[in-house]
Protein backbone atom coordinates (compact mmCIF):
# COMPACT_ATOMS: atom_id res chain seq x y z
CA UNK A 1 0.00 0.00 0.00
CA UNK A 2 0.94 3.64 -0.39
CA UNK A 3 0.70 5.91 2.49
CA UNK A 4 -0.31 9.69 2.60
CA UNK A 5 0.50 12.00 5.41
CA UNK A 6 -1.56 15.00 5.62
CA UNK A 7 -1.15 17.12 8.97
CA UNK A 8 -2.14 14.93 11.54
CA UNK A 9 -3.97 12.18 9.00
CA UNK A 10 -2.77 8.85 7.27
CA UNK A 11 -4.53 7.93 4.37
CA UNK A 12 -3.52 5.01 2.25
CA UNK A 13 -4.15 4.26 -1.49
CA UNK A 14 -3.23 1.62 -3.70
CA UNK A 15 -0.09 1.54 -5.39
CA UNK A 16 0.28 1.86 -9.18
CA UNK A 17 -1.82 5.01 -9.40
CA UNK A 18 -0.27 8.28 -9.77
CA UNK A 19 -0.21 11.08 -7.12
CA UNK A 20 -2.75 13.28 -9.16
CA UNK A 21 -5.28 9.93 -8.68
CA UNK A 22 -4.22 9.62 -5.44
CA UNK A 23 -4.87 13.17 -3.84
CA UNK A 24 -8.44 12.80 -5.87
CA UNK A 25 -9.26 9.71 -4.26
CA UNK A 26 -9.03 11.02 -1.12
CA UNK A 27 -10.61 14.21 -1.76
CA UNK A 28 -7.71 16.74 -1.47
CA UNK A 29 -7.39 19.46 -3.42
CA UNK A 30 -4.40 19.03 -5.42
CA UNK A 31 -3.43 22.59 -5.56
CA UNK A 32 -3.49 22.85 -1.75
CA UNK A 33 -0.59 20.67 -1.24
CA UNK A 34 3.45 19.87 -2.46
CA UNK A 35 3.76 16.37 -2.20
CA UNK A 36 7.02 14.75 -0.88
CA UNK A 37 8.94 11.41 -1.23
CA UNK A 38 12.04 10.67 0.72
CA UNK A 39 12.36 15.19 1.38
CA UNK A 40 12.13 15.52 -2.58
CA UNK A 41 8.98 17.21 -3.86
CA UNK A 42 6.88 14.59 -6.51
CA UNK A 43 4.95 15.88 -9.03
CA UNK A 44 1.21 14.86 -10.14
CA UNK A 45 2.50 12.21 -12.69
CA UNK A 46 4.64 10.68 -10.54
CA UNK A 47 3.71 6.71 -10.26
CA UNK A 48 3.29 5.61 -6.67
CA UNK A 49 5.17 2.53 -5.60
CA UNK A 50 3.86 -0.28 -2.88
CA UNK A 51 5.49 1.30 -0.12
CA UNK A 52 6.17 4.41 -0.77
CA UNK A 53 5.31 6.90 2.44
CA UNK A 54 4.05 10.67 0.83
CA UNK A 55 4.25 13.49 2.93
CA UNK A 56 1.42 16.23 1.91
CA UNK A 57 2.58 19.51 2.79
CA UNK A 58 -0.26 22.09 3.12
CA UNK A 59 0.23 25.14 1.17
CA UNK A 60 -2.36 27.42 2.65
CA UNK A 61 -1.54 29.63 5.43
CA UNK A 62 -3.46 29.26 8.67
CA UNK A 63 -5.41 26.37 10.79
CA UNK A 64 -2.80 24.88 13.02
CA UNK A 65 -3.35 21.61 13.55
CA UNK A 66 -7.40 21.61 12.45
CA UNK A 67 -8.50 17.91 11.99
CA UNK A 68 -11.02 18.00 8.75
CA UNK A 69 -10.01 21.88 7.85
CA UNK A 70 -9.43 23.35 4.87
CA UNK A 71 -7.79 21.09 1.71
CA UNK A 72 -10.49 18.94 0.69
CA UNK A 73 -13.44 19.76 -1.60
CA UNK A 74 -15.61 20.65 1.01
CA UNK A 75 -15.01 20.75 5.01
CA UNK A 76 -16.99 17.59 5.19
CA UNK A 77 -16.48 15.62 1.75
CA UNK A 78 -13.53 15.41 2.26
CA UNK A 79 -13.35 11.90 3.98
CA UNK A 80 -16.66 10.88 2.51
CA UNK A 81 -15.04 7.62 0.80
CA UNK A 82 -12.75 6.75 3.35
CA UNK A 83 -13.26 4.50 6.56
CA UNK A 84 -12.52 5.87 10.02
CA UNK A 85 -8.81 5.78 9.73
CA UNK A 86 -9.23 8.02 6.63
CA UNK A 87 -8.07 4.94 4.40
CA UNK A 88 -9.51 5.05 0.84
CA UNK A 89 -9.29 1.60 -0.58
CA UNK B 1 7.69 15.61 -16.61
CA UNK B 2 10.93 16.78 -17.17
CA UNK B 3 12.66 20.34 -16.82
CA UNK B 4 12.30 22.22 -19.40
CA UNK B 5 15.97 23.88 -19.40
CA UNK B 6 18.19 21.17 -18.63
CA UNK B 7 15.67 17.96 -19.24
CA UNK B 8 16.06 16.31 -16.01
CA UNK B 9 13.47 15.34 -14.03
CA UNK B 10 11.42 18.43 -12.51
CA UNK B 11 10.65 19.20 -9.48
CA UNK B 12 8.22 22.22 -9.42
CA UNK B 13 5.18 21.79 -12.22
CA UNK B 14 3.28 25.48 -12.95
CA UNK B 15 0.58 24.49 -15.26
CA UNK B 16 -0.08 28.47 -15.64
CA UNK B 17 3.05 28.90 -16.94
CA UNK B 18 3.02 25.45 -18.68
CA UNK B 19 6.25 25.33 -16.53
CA UNK B 20 8.13 22.53 -15.18
CA UNK B 21 11.54 23.02 -13.58
CA UNK B 22 13.86 20.79 -11.84
CA UNK B 23 14.91 22.18 -8.25
CA UNK B 24 18.01 23.46 -9.62
CA UNK B 25 16.72 25.74 -11.93
CA UNK B 26 13.71 26.83 -9.82
CA UNK B 27 16.09 28.41 -7.27
CA UNK B 28 17.35 30.17 -10.35
CA UNK B 29 13.69 31.09 -11.76
CA UNK B 30 12.42 32.14 -8.91
CA UNK B 31 15.00 34.91 -7.88
CA UNK B 32 14.60 36.05 -11.75
CA UNK B 33 11.44 36.14 -11.58
CA UNK B 34 11.24 38.67 -8.37
CA UNK B 35 13.81 41.01 -9.55
CA UNK B 36 11.50 41.29 -12.87
CA UNK B 37 9.05 42.09 -10.62
CA UNK B 38 10.45 44.32 -8.42
CA UNK B 39 11.60 46.25 -11.81
CA UNK B 40 8.09 46.23 -13.06
CA UNK B 41 6.08 47.83 -10.52
CA UNK B 42 9.09 49.63 -9.67
CA UNK B 43 9.23 48.94 -6.16
CA UNK B 44 12.91 49.81 -4.99
CA UNK B 45 16.41 49.76 -6.13
CA UNK B 46 19.47 48.81 -5.00
CA UNK B 47 20.37 52.09 -3.53
CA UNK B 48 17.38 52.16 -1.07
CA UNK B 49 17.11 50.60 2.58
CA UNK B 50 14.52 47.93 2.68
CA UNK B 51 12.86 46.33 5.80
CA UNK B 52 10.92 43.16 5.46
CA UNK B 53 8.23 42.20 7.67
CA UNK B 54 9.09 38.72 9.13
CA UNK B 55 6.80 36.28 10.34
CA UNK B 56 8.63 32.71 10.13
CA UNK B 57 6.32 31.63 8.30
CA UNK B 58 7.08 30.66 4.47
CA UNK B 59 6.65 33.74 2.30
CA UNK B 60 8.29 36.16 4.52
CA UNK B 61 11.19 34.37 5.06
CA UNK B 62 11.46 33.40 1.50
CA UNK B 63 11.50 37.06 0.57
CA UNK B 64 13.98 37.77 2.76
CA UNK B 65 16.29 34.75 1.30
CA UNK B 66 15.57 35.85 -1.95
CA UNK B 67 16.10 39.86 -1.41
CA UNK B 68 19.59 38.70 0.56
CA UNK B 69 20.20 36.35 -2.85
CA UNK B 70 19.84 39.69 -5.31
CA UNK B 71 22.05 41.72 -3.16
CA UNK B 72 19.45 44.35 -1.88
CA UNK B 73 19.44 46.13 1.74
CA UNK B 74 17.15 44.01 3.19
CA UNK B 75 17.11 44.16 7.15
CA UNK B 76 14.07 42.26 9.21
CA UNK B 77 11.56 43.14 11.30
CA UNK B 78 9.73 40.71 13.96
CA UNK B 79 7.21 41.46 15.46
CA UNK B 80 6.59 39.72 18.81
CA UNK B 81 2.95 39.52 18.88
CA UNK B 82 2.04 36.95 22.45
CA UNK B 83 0.33 34.29 20.60
CA UNK B 84 0.33 30.73 22.40
CA UNK B 85 -2.84 29.05 21.00
CA UNK B 86 -1.46 25.59 22.75
CA UNK B 87 1.70 25.90 20.30
CA UNK B 88 3.47 28.09 21.51
CA UNK B 89 3.26 29.86 18.47
CA UNK B 90 4.79 33.32 18.78
CA UNK B 91 7.85 31.70 20.58
CA UNK B 92 8.21 29.01 18.13
CA UNK B 93 7.63 31.58 15.09
CA UNK B 94 10.32 34.29 16.51
CA UNK B 95 13.06 31.41 17.09
CA UNK B 96 13.15 30.00 13.44
CA UNK B 97 13.12 33.91 12.56
CA UNK B 98 16.24 34.70 14.50
CA UNK B 99 17.66 31.08 13.35
CA UNK B 100 17.19 32.34 9.80
CA UNK B 101 18.81 35.55 10.57
CA UNK B 102 21.90 34.55 12.56
CA UNK B 103 22.58 31.80 9.13
CA UNK B 104 22.16 33.88 6.76
CA UNK B 105 24.32 36.97 8.79
CA UNK B 106 21.39 39.47 8.71
CA UNK B 107 19.87 42.10 10.85
CA UNK B 108 17.18 41.50 12.38
CA UNK B 109 14.55 44.15 14.75
CA UNK B 110 12.62 42.54 17.43
CA UNK B 111 9.85 44.33 18.35
CA UNK B 112 7.82 42.72 21.35
CA UNK B 113 3.92 44.06 21.53
CA UNK B 114 3.66 43.27 25.43
CA UNK B 115 6.43 45.16 26.18
CA UNK B 116 5.89 47.81 24.19
CA UNK B 117 2.29 48.10 25.06
CA UNK B 118 1.61 46.35 28.36
CA UNK B 119 -0.30 43.46 26.57
CA UNK B 120 0.49 40.73 24.11
CA UNK B 121 -2.81 40.57 21.07
CA UNK B 122 -5.14 38.41 22.12
CA UNK B 123 -4.62 40.46 25.71
CA UNK B 124 -5.26 43.95 23.78
CA UNK B 125 -8.43 42.81 21.69
CA UNK B 126 -9.69 41.64 25.11
CA UNK B 127 -9.75 45.13 26.69
CA UNK B 128 -10.43 46.77 23.21
CA UNK B 129 -13.69 44.60 22.86
CA UNK B 130 -12.45 44.90 19.02
CA UNK B 131 -12.73 41.70 16.56
CA UNK B 132 -15.90 39.52 17.27
CA UNK B 133 -14.26 37.08 19.61
CA UNK B 134 -10.92 37.08 17.02
CA UNK B 135 -8.00 38.86 17.35
CA UNK B 136 -7.44 39.09 13.60
CA UNK B 137 -8.58 42.75 13.76
CA UNK B 138 -6.76 43.75 16.62
CA UNK B 139 -3.51 42.07 15.43
CA UNK B 140 -3.82 43.39 11.89
CA UNK B 141 -4.11 47.38 13.02
CA UNK B 142 -1.22 46.39 15.66
CA UNK B 143 0.98 45.12 12.96
CA UNK B 144 0.11 47.79 10.05
CA UNK B 145 0.60 50.48 13.38
CA UNK B 146 4.41 48.92 14.12
CA UNK B 147 5.74 48.31 10.90
CA UNK B 148 5.19 51.61 9.61
CA UNK B 149 6.37 53.17 13.34
CA UNK B 150 9.87 51.23 12.86
CA UNK B 151 10.41 51.65 9.02
CA UNK B 152 9.61 55.43 9.49
CA UNK B 153 11.59 55.82 12.76
CA UNK B 154 14.91 53.30 11.40
CA UNK B 155 14.99 55.73 8.43
CA UNK B 156 14.01 52.51 5.87
CA UNK B 157 13.18 53.60 2.05
CA UNK B 158 10.86 50.69 1.99
CA UNK B 159 9.00 48.28 4.08
CA UNK B 160 8.05 44.84 2.20
CA UNK B 161 5.85 41.88 3.12
CA UNK B 162 5.88 38.17 1.63
CA UNK B 163 2.26 38.81 0.33
CA UNK B 164 1.77 35.73 -2.33
CA UNK B 165 -0.79 35.89 -4.99
CA UNK B 166 -2.91 33.54 -3.06
CA UNK B 167 -3.55 36.16 -0.34
CA UNK B 168 -3.83 39.05 -2.83
CA UNK B 169 -6.58 37.11 -4.78
CA UNK B 170 -8.13 36.17 -1.76
CA UNK B 171 -8.26 39.77 -0.94
CA UNK B 172 -9.55 40.28 -3.87
CA UNK B 173 -11.99 38.32 -3.99
CA UNK B 174 -13.83 39.24 -0.93
CA UNK B 175 -13.59 42.86 -1.60
CA UNK B 176 -15.30 42.02 -5.38
CA UNK B 177 -18.28 39.61 -3.36
CA UNK B 178 -19.00 42.90 -1.69
CA UNK B 179 -17.83 45.38 -4.07
CA UNK B 180 -15.62 47.02 -1.42
CA UNK B 181 -14.85 49.70 -4.19
CA UNK B 182 -12.27 51.82 -2.10
CA UNK B 183 -10.48 48.84 -1.01
CA UNK B 184 -10.19 47.84 -4.69
CA UNK B 185 -8.99 50.80 -5.62
CA UNK B 186 -6.02 50.75 -2.94
CA UNK B 187 -4.85 47.13 -4.10
CA UNK B 188 -1.79 46.44 -5.56
CA UNK B 189 1.84 45.26 -5.75
CA UNK B 190 2.85 48.88 -4.65
CA UNK B 191 1.75 51.23 -2.06
CA UNK B 192 3.14 54.63 -2.56
CA UNK B 193 4.39 56.13 0.45
CA UNK B 194 2.28 59.18 1.74
CA UNK B 195 2.56 61.45 4.82
CA UNK B 196 3.97 59.58 7.83
CA UNK B 197 3.30 56.39 5.87
CA UNK B 198 6.09 54.38 4.63
CA UNK B 199 5.83 52.82 1.18
CA UNK B 200 4.55 49.09 0.79
CA UNK B 201 5.75 46.25 -1.36
CA UNK B 202 5.16 42.80 -2.21
CA UNK B 203 7.67 41.43 -4.49
CA UNK B 204 6.14 37.95 -4.38
CA UNK B 205 2.63 39.21 -5.38
CA UNK B 206 2.65 37.33 -8.50
CA UNK B 207 3.80 33.76 -6.79
CA UNK B 208 1.03 31.48 -6.34
CA UNK B 209 1.44 30.44 -2.12
CA UNK B 210 2.34 26.87 -3.45
CA UNK B 211 5.45 28.04 -5.00
CA UNK B 212 6.62 30.14 -2.07
CA UNK B 213 6.23 26.59 -0.47
CA UNK B 214 7.93 24.77 -2.64
CA UNK B 215 11.10 27.79 -2.54
CA UNK B 216 10.89 27.46 1.01
CA UNK B 217 11.16 23.24 0.65
CA UNK B 218 13.63 23.34 -2.09
CA UNK B 219 16.18 26.05 0.17
CA UNK B 220 15.88 24.30 3.02
CA UNK B 221 14.57 27.30 5.25
CA UNK B 222 12.77 25.84 8.15
CA UNK B 223 10.01 27.80 8.43
CA UNK B 224 6.62 27.27 10.82
CA UNK B 225 4.66 25.05 9.60
CA UNK B 226 1.64 25.92 11.91
CA UNK B 227 -0.17 29.28 11.22
CA UNK B 228 -1.67 31.23 13.73
CA UNK B 229 -4.10 29.47 15.63
CA UNK B 230 -6.37 31.96 15.43
CA UNK B 231 -6.67 31.43 11.22
CA UNK B 232 -8.95 28.95 11.62
CA UNK B 233 -11.92 28.70 10.02
CA UNK B 234 -11.25 32.66 8.78
CA UNK B 235 -12.52 34.11 5.56
CA UNK B 236 -9.03 34.60 4.12
CA UNK B 237 -8.52 30.86 4.07
CA UNK B 238 -11.76 29.74 2.44
CA UNK B 239 -11.70 31.92 -0.11
CA UNK B 240 -8.46 30.92 -0.78
CA UNK B 241 -9.83 26.83 -0.81
CA UNK B 242 -12.37 28.33 -3.51
CA UNK B 243 -9.61 30.13 -5.52
CA UNK B 244 -7.81 26.31 -5.53
CA UNK B 245 -10.79 24.45 -6.68
CA UNK B 246 -11.15 26.48 -9.02
CA UNK B 247 -7.58 26.63 -10.20
CA UNK B 248 -7.21 23.10 -10.43
CA UNK B 249 -10.19 22.79 -12.88
CA UNK B 250 -8.25 25.92 -14.80
CA UNK B 251 -4.91 26.61 -14.30
CA UNK B 252 -4.51 29.88 -14.60
CA UNK B 253 -7.59 31.17 -13.46
CA UNK B 254 -5.82 32.76 -10.38
CA UNK B 255 -3.13 34.49 -11.99
CA UNK B 256 -5.50 35.91 -14.68
CA UNK B 257 -8.16 37.08 -11.55
CA UNK B 258 -5.22 39.03 -10.21
CA UNK B 259 -3.79 40.41 -13.46
CA UNK B 260 -6.55 41.37 -14.87
CA UNK B 261 -7.54 43.01 -11.88
CA UNK B 262 -4.43 44.97 -11.82
CA UNK B 263 -4.58 46.18 -15.70
CA UNK B 264 -8.01 47.32 -15.08
CA UNK B 265 -6.93 49.47 -11.91
CA UNK B 266 -3.94 50.77 -14.00
CA UNK B 267 -6.21 51.72 -16.92
CA UNK B 268 -8.38 53.30 -14.85
CA UNK B 269 -11.36 51.28 -15.73
CA UNK B 270 -12.56 50.17 -12.22
CA UNK B 271 -15.44 52.30 -11.00
CA UNK B 272 -15.10 55.57 -12.64
CA UNK B 273 -18.18 57.41 -14.67
CA UNK B 274 -16.30 58.15 -17.77
CA UNK B 275 -16.80 54.50 -18.23
CA UNK B 276 -20.59 54.86 -18.11
CA UNK B 277 -20.37 57.29 -21.31
CA UNK B 278 -17.61 55.14 -22.70
CA UNK B 279 -19.69 51.93 -22.90
CA UNK B 280 -22.24 53.78 -24.97
CA UNK B 281 -23.48 51.72 -27.97
CA UNK B 282 -23.73 52.36 -31.07
CA UNK B 283 -26.00 51.01 -33.90
CA UNK B 284 -24.25 48.78 -36.32
CA UNK B 285 -24.05 50.41 -39.45
CA UNK B 286 -25.15 46.93 -41.41
CA UNK B 287 -27.67 45.24 -39.26
CA UNK B 288 -28.44 47.88 -36.83
CA UNK B 289 -27.94 46.22 -33.58
CA UNK B 290 -26.62 47.90 -30.93
CA UNK B 291 -22.86 47.40 -30.64
CA UNK B 292 -20.54 48.50 -28.42
CA UNK B 293 -17.88 49.46 -31.28
CA UNK B 294 -18.76 52.56 -33.91
CA UNK B 295 -18.06 50.00 -36.13
CA UNK B 296 -19.92 46.56 -37.60
CA UNK B 297 -21.13 44.77 -34.84
CA UNK B 298 -19.44 41.27 -33.65
CA UNK B 299 -21.91 38.99 -35.81
CA UNK B 300 -21.69 40.99 -38.92
CA UNK B 301 -17.80 41.37 -38.38
CA UNK B 302 -17.74 37.26 -38.68
CA UNK B 303 -20.18 36.88 -41.07
CA UNK B 304 -18.20 39.01 -43.55
CA UNK B 305 -14.87 37.30 -42.12
CA UNK B 306 -16.53 33.97 -42.95
CA UNK B 307 -17.96 35.11 -46.60
CA UNK B 308 -14.66 36.50 -47.42
CA UNK B 309 -12.91 33.39 -46.48
CA UNK B 310 -15.78 31.31 -48.77
CA UNK B 311 -15.14 33.59 -51.40
CA UNK B 312 -11.05 32.83 -51.57
CA UNK B 313 -11.72 29.26 -51.10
Amino acid sequence: MVKLILREKEYEVKPGMTLLSALQKINVVPESVIATREGEMILDDEILKDGDVVKLIAVISGGAGIGNRGLGIGYESRITNCDSRGRCL
Amino acid sequence: MKCRKCGEKASVNMRQHKLALCKEHYLEWVPEQTARFIKKYEMFTHDEKILVAVSGGKDSLALWDILNRLGYQADGLYLGLGIDGGINYSHESQRLTEKFANEHNLKLHIVDIEKEYGQPIPGLAEISHRGYGKPCAVCGLAKRHEMNRIARDLGYDVLATGHNLDDEAAVLFGNTLSWSSEYLLRQGPVLPASDGLARKVKPLCRFYEREMTAYSLARGIEYIYEECPFAEGSQSIYYKELLNQLETKRPGAKLTFYLRFLEARKRGDLFIENNVARAHLHACPKCGQPTSTEDLCSFCRMIEKANSTQAAA
